[in-house]
C-alpha cells in the first residue's frame, strides 16, 4: 500500500469501516510511514474538534418547542381562516381548498398523533398542547360557583349511572353543582329511575322506587358509579384526561380548532382502548372504560369553558355516540332544596358486609359455592341467610314473592370479564308458579276485550295498564270482538311466547310493547335466550267484579331464568357477595 | 434503519404532522451548528434554529424534491441567519452606543470552526454537519443523504483536508491582525 491509496483509506479506518484485511494494510502502512502518521493525527485532532463543537449545542429541549409552535402558529392560521371564512362549513372548505392534501392535515385539522415512547420520556407536544388547553379550561372554571348540565346517554333508566349499550335508547341526564362561600361542595346526578345527592355531609343514591344506598361522607363526585358525575368536576374531568394522555401508552390526542354556531372552539379528542381482560368479552362496550372509545371535548375558544363533551364508543358496526351534553350552565342559581332528598318511608338501605360469626365459612368459599348457597337460601326462603350474601338491611317484599321457593336448574363455571374485581356465575333457575290476576275490559269502542291491569294472588295492584288512546278497530275486529275474556288472554301469551309484538299490540297500549319489546332487547344483549325465558302462563277461570266493571282472570305463571350472577369479594369482611345479574 | 428525509416528508403531507419531528430530531444538531457558525453567537443560533424548523414546516408544499430536505433546509437557514444578522447588527448598533458590547464571542464554543464549517461547499459542508452537529454514523449519513457509504468516507477526506486549510488560512489572518 502506497500514501495515496492509504490516505483515500483513512477516514473508512478510523471510522472502522474497513474490511479486516484493508485494516490491517492500513495499519501496516501506518507503523512504517511517518507522514501517513502525522495526517492521521491531524485527522484525528480535527475529528475531535468538530465532535468537541458539535455536542456542545445541546437542544434537548428544541423537539417540544419547535413542535409547540407549529401547533400554536397552525392554531393562529386557522383561526385567521376561520375568521376570514365566518359560517363556512369548515370541511367544505377544506375540500374547496388549492393546498389540497396538506391544507387537510396541517392547517386545518391538527392531527397529532402521540406515539407510546414519546409520551412516557417527555410531554409530547400533542399532550403538551393539550395540556395547555386544559389548564386553561381549568383556569376559565376557577371562578365558576355552580354549573348545571343536561345530558343525554346510552343506558337503562334504572340501572347503574355508568352502564352502556350500544343498541339502547338516549335516556335524558341531569347534573347540578354547588360550591357555597365556606367551601362546602353539594351535587345531584339524576336519570329517570336513580338520582344521587350529596348535601356537604353525606352522598346517597336512591334507586327508585326504595333501594338506597349511603355514604357518610361527602363523597366525590362519580362515586356509586355515576361515571357522567366526573362532568360537575370539570377540573377533576380535565385531570383525568391529562392522566390519561400522559400515562396511557394506547391514547391518542387530536386538538383541532373548528366554528361552530356558537362562535369559535377548540376541539379535543381522546382516543381511549379498553384496559380489562376481554377473554370472556361479557363487559365489553357495557361500560365506557369497558370500551375503546373516543373522547371529545368542544372549548370555547374565548372563555375557554368546557362547552360541550361527547363520548363515542367503537363498535362492531361502527362509532355509536353513547352520551353527549345538550346544554352547560356556568354560576346559574340553583335551589339549595335540590341537594336534599326525600326517601320513601319503606326505603331499603345497602349495607357494607359486616364479620359474621361465621364469617370464615363465608370467607372460604368459591364463586360458585356463593352462587349455589345464595340461590339455596332463596329456594328455602331463608332470608336471613340471603342477607349474607345481599348487602341489604332487610328483604323487599318482591324480592320475597319472585325468587321465593325457586328451583336451581344448574350452576355453571364463573368466568371474569373486563375491569369486574369479581366473578360472574352462569345459573338457570326456575322461579315458583306464582298466581297473578288480570284484569281485562271491553268497554271501549272498539268492544272487544283488553288488558288493564294486573293484580297479585291477593289482588293487589302490581301494574296498572294504562290506554292513553282507545284500543283501534281492527280490520277483523269482529274476530276479537267475540272472543271470552280467557281467550283473549291465552291468545295474548301466545302472541308473548313468540314474541310477536303485533299481536301483542291488540290487547295492550303500542307503550307496554314497546317497553316490553326494548326488555327483551336489553335481556338478549346480556346473552339471555329471551325466548325460552319467557314465562309460561296458564290461563284459569274468570270472574266478574261489578267493584271495578271488569273482568278478572286467574293465571298462573312459571318461569325459567337464565343469566349470570356477579360476585365479589373485594369488602373489608372478605366476604364472597352478591353484586348484580339477578 | 433509519427513514429517508423524503419518507417523513410524504407523511406530513399526508396527515401525520407530528412525524415531523423526526426531521427536527435529525437536523436539530447539523442545522444549530451551521447557524452558530453563520451567527457566532450561540443564542441568536438557538431563537433562529426554531424559526428555520418552523418556516420549514409550513413551506413544505413548496418543497420539489422531497429527498433534498436537508440541502433544502439549509437554504432555509441560510435566509433566517441573514435575516437575523440585520436584526443583530442593528441591535447592536444601538446598544453599542450605551456599552461595549463584546462582539462576537461564539458563546464560549469553537466559533472558527463552526464558521469555516459554514464556508464549506453545499454537500461537504451538509457532511460534516450529518456527521459531527447531527451525530449521525457514517451508514446514516449515506442512508440520509441516499449516497453509497464509500462516497460518504471519501467525501468526508476531501472535507477534512479543505477544513484544515481553511483553518490554517483563518489561524493566518488572525495572527495578522494580531500583529
Amino acid at each position: 500500500m502506497n500514501c495515496s491509496q492509504c490516505r483515500e483509506l483513512l477516514v473508512g479506518y478510523i471510522e472502522e469501516l474497513l474490511d479486516a484485511g484493508q485494516n490491517q494494510a492500513v495499519k501496516s502502512h501506518l507503523d512504517i510511514c511517518a507522514e501517513c502518521r502525522k495526517e492521521l493525527e491531524q485527522v484525528t485532532a480535527l475529528q475531535k474538534r468538530l465532535v468537541a463543537n458539535g455536542a456542545s449545542h445541546g437542544q434537548n429541549d428544541l423537539e417540544n418547542a419547535v413542535m409547540d409552535r407549529i401547533v400554536r402558529e397552525q392554531a393562529l392560521k386557522l383561526r385567521k381562516t376561520n375568521q376570514d371564512k365566518q359560517h363556512v362549513n369548515i370541511w367544505r372548505f377544506i375540500m374547496r381548498s388549492p393546498i389540497t392534501k396538506f391544507a387537510a392535515a396541517a392547517m386545518i385539522l391538527i392531527a397529532i398523533v402521540v406515539s407510546a415512547t414519546i409520551l412516557t420520556k417527555t410531554t409530547s407536544t400533542a399532550s403538551a398542547a393539550a395540556i395547555q388547553v386544559l389548564n386553561d379550561a381549568v383556569r376559565a372554571v376557577g371562578d365558576v360557583r355552580s354549573i348545571h348540565i343536561k345530558a343525554q346517554m346510552r343506558t337503562l333508566p334504572g340501572d347503574n349511572f355508568a352502564l352502556i349499550g350500544l343498541e339502547y335508547d338516549f335516556v335524558p341526564i341531569e347534573m347540578w353543582k354547588k360550591v357555597d362561600d365556606a367551601g362546602i361542595v353539594r351535587w345531584r346526578i339524576e336519570k329517570p329511575q336513580r338520582v344521587i345527592v350529596t348535601d356537604g355531609n353525606s352522598t346517597i343514591m336512591l334507586m327508585r322506587p326504595n333501594y338506597a344506598v349511603k355514604g357518610e361522607r361527602p363523597y366525590p363526585i362519580g362515586c356509586f358509579d355515576a361515571w357522567c358525575g366526573y362532568l360537575l368536576n370539570v377540573n377533576g374531568l380535565l385531570d383525568s384526561a391529562m392522566q390519561e394522555a400522559k400515562n396511557r401508552s394506547d391514547t391518542e390526542l387530536r386538538l383541532r380548532q373548528a366554528e361552530s354556531s356558537s362562535g369559535p372552539e377548540t376541539i379535543l379528542e381522546i382516543e381511549s382502548k379498553a384496559t380489562g381482560d376481554y377473554t370472556n368479552g361479557y363487559l365489553k362496550n357495557k361500560f365506557i372504560s369497558d370500551s375503546d372509545n373516543k373522547k371529545v371535548y368542544y372549548f370555547d375558544a374565548e372563555t375557554k369553558l368546557l362547552r360541550g363533551f361527547e363520548v363515542f364508543v367503537h363498535g362492531d358496526k361502527g362509532d355509536v355516540l353513547i352520551f353527549e351534553v345538550n346544554e352547560i350552565e356556568y354560576n346559574p342559581q340553583i335551589d339549595d332544596g335540590l341537594f336534599t332528598l326525600e326517601l320513601p318511608q319503606d326505603v331499603i338501605w345497602s349495607q357494607e358486609p359486616q364479620v359474621l360469626p361465621d364469617n370464615e365459612k363465608y370467607v372460604n368459599m368459591t364463586p360458585k359455592q356463593t352462587a349455589e348457597a345464595f340461590f339455596k337460601a332463596c329456594a328455602d326462603a331463608n332470608w336471613d341467610e340471603f342477607l349474607k350474601f345481599y348487602g341489604s338491611s332487610r328483604v323487599d317484599e318482591r324480592i320475597k314473592e319472585i325468587y321465593g321457593g325457586l328451583e336451581i336448574i344448574s350452576i355453571g363455571e364463573p368466568f371474569k370479564s373486563g375491569l369486574f374485581g369479581g366473578w360472574f356465575v352462569p345459573y338457570e333457575i326456575k322461579l315458583r308458579p306464582r298466581e297473578i290476576n288480570v284484569r281485562l275490559s271491553n268497554a271501549n269502542s272498539a268492544k272487544r276485550f283488553v288488558i288493564t291491569g294486573e293484580y297479585d294472588s291477593k289482588l293487589q295492584l302490581t301494574e296498572e295498564i294504562k290506554w292513553s288512546n282507545e284500543p283501534e278497530v281492527l280490520a277483523d275486529n269482529d274476530t276479537y270482538a267475540e272472543m271470552s275474556p280467557q281467550e283473549v288472554l291465552k291468545k295474548y301469551y301466545g302472541a308473548v311466547s313468540i314474541l310477536d309484538f303485533n299481536e301483542m299490540g291488540k290487547f295492550v297500549p303500542d307503550s307496554y310493547v314497546k317497553k316490553f319489546k326494548s326488555e327483551c332487547e336489553m335481556a338478549a344483549k346480556f346473552g339471555m335466550d329471551v325466548q325460552k325465558q319467557l314465562p309460561i302462563v296458564e290461563v284459569g277461570e274468570s270472574s266478574w267484579s261489578a267493584e271495578q266493571s271488569a273482568y278478572f282472570v286467574k293465571c298462573r305463571e312459571s318461569s325459567v331464568k337464565k343469566f349470570n350472577l356477579a360476585v365479589r369479594n373485594d369488602n373489608s369482611a372478605k366476604r364472597w357477595v352478591v353484586d348484580g345479574g339477578f | 434503519m433509519p427513514e429517508n428525509d423524503g419518507f417523513y416528508v410524504q407523511r406530513c403531507l399526508d396527515g401525520h404532522p407530528d412525524d415531523f419531528r423526526h426531521l427536527v430530531r435529525r437536523y436539530k444538531g447539523p442545522v444549530m451548528g451551521y447557524l452558530a457558525g453563520q451567527l457566532g453567537r450561540s443564542d441568536l443560533a438557538e431563537e433562529a434554529l426554531q424559526e428555520v424548523f418552523v418556516r420549514c414546516y409550513f413551506g413544505l408544499t413548496s418543497l420539489e424534491k422531497p429527498e433534498s430536505f436537508f440541502a433544502w433546509m439549509l437554504g432555509v437557514a441560510n435566509r433566517v441567519a441573514k435575516e437575523q444578522v440585520r436584526i443583530e447588527q442593528k441591535e447592536r448598533q444601538a446598544a453599542e452606543k450605551l456599552a461595549q458590547m463584546p462582539a462576537r464571542s461564539g458563546g464560549g464554543r469553537d466559533w472558527p470552526l463552526a464558521k469555516t464549517v459554514a464556508k464549506l461547499d453545499d454537500f461537504s459542508r451538509q457532511l460534516i454537519l450529518l456527521r459531527y452537529y447531527g451525530g449521525h454514523s457514517c451508514k446514516d449519513v449515506a442512508t440520509i443523504m441516499s449516497i453509497p457509504i464509500g462516497t460518504v468516507t471519501k467525501s468526508l477526506s476531501r472535507a477534512y483536508t479543505k477544513l484544515r486549510e481553511m483553518l490554517k488560512d483563518e489561524a493566518a489572518q488572525e495572527s495578522e491582525v494580531q500583529l
